[in-house]
């Protein structure tokens, strides 16, 4: 791995979207993962902030919005309603959007709490959300429906921890089919969403997804893919040149191993694996 | 050993067949009101039988390479599903301790001002086994000293609900809610909405004694409708208490103010998400304590925290009550000091006599515990959550290890959501010293510190990657110089395996269960 980035006139606009309401479960990883990979190619990043009270919406190649708490995004709500439709309109106009978990949620139509009170979305993703009482716990390997990614590896990994069930539009596909994991609503085996408007490239990219980890860091398919739409937003060419990214897959592949076919207790018959999985939990560490 | 492993095993089946063999029993577990239903011979069988079986079971446990400090319980659970409020009936209304960070520390602090002040070893979970089977556990196996002996209990923030009611505790220390294993609980205000439940329940009389400096404690407390004893800060005229606790840098999940719920402020001293707060929406702010602590300047060179804690007399003033020095590092030891003596006072103990209690207590398992290793030392910290790390980072910086062993793992008792490790400092403990990463995710600590700490990049410091937690602990040590230092920072199950790796090669005490 060099550290000496090659000569490059490439500069790419990044703003992370409200990191004082929404940036628990360590998603400030997924600007590290993208400022980084970005840099070692030579491309220069900014990033912008865009605090809860800041008054407009800073212009950006990418949007990235992280996950919280549920009392967090009444506020953001909040924010949303004033400023979605400008990001609406900027990612319309060609920029690229990552929103994770509590993001996902808020940037779709609609979201439900558990108690019934709901929250209007400003609809930049097409999705919908409705609270429920059982959260979704546990980590996640997934399959990419989108063969654009990547060298070759289609496997998406991460950890996912919510208690909303999300349902697509019509006009939104899935990021991906779940193999292990619940994924978005924990019936139907899909995993976040995926949008490619088609204005040549990855222009326009549109992911929500409820993996944590963070989740760039170790796909860094999926880094390099909204590094390519940031790009293309810029009229830039989105040829990115390969990393050494043998720590990321090891990671990776250690994850897909460890947790696509299940725990070994998991492949027990049910009568069995009632009694040697509390004892497992339990006879730790 | 063989004959003693048959027979073991043998009982240990004997128990598991019996925990096994009952539906009702299960229910009643849950349910102790359920009891009277199952009462009668049969019970009191099960109730000599639990008891008799846990030794065994214990055995059985340890022999097979695990702790044993849960297991026991559950399988006693299991047999006598009423033997938790049956041992709480022996003992005195414990003290429990409550909170994120700094339990099973002020656990060992309080017990040891017991053990000075009353003459008598409390019953206390030293391992650091909280749940509800570990409890269970401590009750069961912990030499009986006396009658009704005290005890010093920390309990798990959620297993804290099922606990309540039976323990009946006469103080409940209330340490902080600072992030920590949110797979486990959902979210920060999940525990705190629980909790509020959970205090309306205790006994009327239950005294709390709570840190002031943290809004989310302050919002749970202050409605319970129990009697209150604060601890905090007591900052001195030049200002900071907390030396090099603070970083300047953002705070990491700043909570929300008691009153109105805009995100507090803090105007003076901070660690992490404590300090003195204030809101800027409604004015409201941080309580006085009652017990107030602040560090004291020592000789910068040795490795020992000098405190100076206070009293309130009346009015909002704090007067100075002595002096304690505790082999602790780093600013955490300051709460959990100040913890202490606040629960002593609830506990009718007289703060000098506290105090000088506490005076050179020693660190709990995996709390910066030192342990020689031939003429090299091995520091063992606890890595939780970010807030730990930066408890690790502070004590890396006064004692320049040659070597890091950082552990991650994903097991129950680690917390199975790893992601925290991006919200800590560990760029910071890595720094210019060699690392090894060890346990079963130890590939995502070495993506997580290919990408540093900022946006800046940056060289990779010299990593080896080993899962295997004791071959990693054996290439590490080999690293270390004479005279040297070498520095653990890990998640439990890795803390607890590398302890018993050093016990095994009789370099460590074992611990106290």
């Amino acid at each position: 791995m060099t550290d000496a980035p090659a000569v490059d006139d490439r500069s790419i606009r990044i703003v992370h979207l409200l990191p004082d309401l929404l940036s628990v479960y360590g998603d400030t990883g997924n600007i590290r993962a993208l400022v980084v990979r970005a840099r070692r190619r030579g491309i220069r990043v900014s990033i912008t902030q865009l605090l809860a009270d800041d008054p407009g919406l800073p212009r950006g190649d990418l949007y990235v919005i992280g996950g919280g708490q549920d009392r967090d995004q009444v506020a953001v709500e909040g924010v949303l309603g004033r400023l979605g439709d400008e990001l609406g309109r900027a990612v319309a106009d060609g920029a690229a959007i990552l929103a994770v978990c509590g993001g996902y949620q808020s940037l779709g139509t609609e979201y439900r709490t558990a108690e019934g009170r709901v929250l209007r979305g400003p609809g930049v993703l097409d999705v919908r959300t409705v609270g429920s009482g059982e959260r979704l716990v546990g980590p996640v390997v997934a399959r990419l429906t989108d063969t654009r990614f990547g060298p070759g590896r289609l496997t998406l990994v991460g950890f996912e921890n919510h208690s909303g069930r999300s349902e697509l539009g019509s006009d939104a596909a899935p990021l991906a089919t779940v193999e292990r994991g619940g994924g978005n609503n924990g019936r139907d085996a899909t995993e976040g969403l995926l949008a490619v408007p088609g204005m040549g490239g990855m222009r326009g990219l549109r992911i929500g997804t409820y993996l944590h980890g963070p989740v760039l860091p170790r796909n860094p398919h999926l880094a390099d893919g909204l590094l390519a739409a940031a790009l293309s937003n810029r009229g830039q060419t989105t040829d990115l040149e390969p990393l050494d990214d043998t720590v990321e897959w090891r990671a990776h592949d250690r994850f897909v191993e460890r947790w696509r076919t299940g725990d070994w207790s998991d492949r027990l018959p049910r009568g069995l694996r009632k009694v040697v999985e509390p004892v497992r939990r339990l006879v730790g560490p | 050993m063989t004959p003693t492993f048959a027979g073991a095993t043998g009982a240990g089946y004997a128990a598991l067949h019996l925990a096994f063999s009952r539906r009702r029993y299960t229910s009643a577990m849950t349910d102790p009101r359920r009891l009277s239903a199952v009462r009668g011979r049969e019970h009191r069988a099960r109730r000599l039988a639990a008891r008799a079986l846990a030794p065994a079971v214990s055995r059985v446990s340890r022999l097979t390479g695990h702790a044993g400090t849960s297991f026991p319980g559950y399988v006693a659970e299991r047999v006598d599903p009423g033997i938790l409020a049956d041992l709480a009936d022996g003992i005195q209304r414990p003290i429990v301790v409550l909170g994120t960070n700094g339990k099973t520390t002020t656990t060992r602090l309080i017990a040891a001002m017991l053990e000075h002040s009353l003459g008598v070893r409390p019953i206390s979970n030293r391992s650091g086994a909280n749940l509800r089977q570990g409890i269970v556990t401590t009750l069961l196996s912990d030499a009986r000293p006396s009658e009704r002996p005290p005890a010093v209990l920390e309990v798990d923030e959620v297993a804290f609900s099922e606990l309540a009611l039976v323990l009946r505790p006469a103080i409940v220390v209330v340490m902080n809610l600072l992030r920590d294993q949110l797979d486990r609980y959902g979210e920060i205000d999940a525990v705190i909405a629980r909790w509020r439940h959970d205090f309306s329940q205790l006994p009327t009389d239950t005294i709390l004694v709570a840190c002031a400096d943290d809004a989310r404690v302050e919002s749970v407390i202050r409605d319970a409708g129990r009697p209150v004893v604060r601890f905090g800060l007591w900052p001195s005229a030049a200002g900071d208490p907390l030396r090099g606790g603070t970083d300047g840098g953002p705070i990491p999940d700043a909570p929300s103010c008691p009153t109105c719920g805009s995100l507090v402020a803090f105007d003076g001293a901070r660690w992490m998400g404590l300090g003195e707060w204030a809101c800027p929406g409604c004015g409201d702010s941080r309580a006085m304590p009652d017990v107030g602590v602040r560090i004291a300047d020592g000789d910068p060179g040795d490795d020992l925290v000098h405190l100076e804690l206070a009293m309130r007399r009346s009015g909002d003033g704090l007067t100075g009550i002595g002096r304690v020095t505790v082999p602790l590092i780093g600013s955490a030891a300051a709460y959990d000091v100040a913890a202490a003596v606040a629960a002593g006072l609830a506990f009718g103990v007289p703060p000098r006599d506290a105090v000088t209690a506490l005076d050179g207590t020693g660190p709990a398992f995996g709390r910066l515990e030192e342990i020689a290793v031939g003429d090299r030392t091995v520091l063992l910290t606890l890595a939780k959550n970010p807030t730990s790390v930066a408890h690790a980072v502070e004590a890396a910086a006064r004692r320049h290890p040659d070597h890091v062993l950082l552990g991650l793992a994903d097991r129950a008792a680690d917390g199975r959501d790893t992601s925290w490790i991006w919200d800590a400092r560990l760029d910071a403990l890595a720094g210019s010293v060699p690392l090894t990463l060890t346990g079963v995710s130890a590939d995502d600590l070495a993506v997580r510190l290919k990408y540093g700490g900022g946006p800046a990049v940056r060289s990779p410091v010299p990593m080896t990657v080993d899962r295997h937690v004791d071959s990693a602990l054996s290439t590490a040590l080999e690293r270390v110089p004479p005279d040297g230092t070498l520095m653990v920072v890990a998640t439990y199950t890795i803390l607890w395996r590398l302890r018993r790796a050093l016990e095994r090669r009789r370099l460590a005490p074992s611990l106290p269960r």
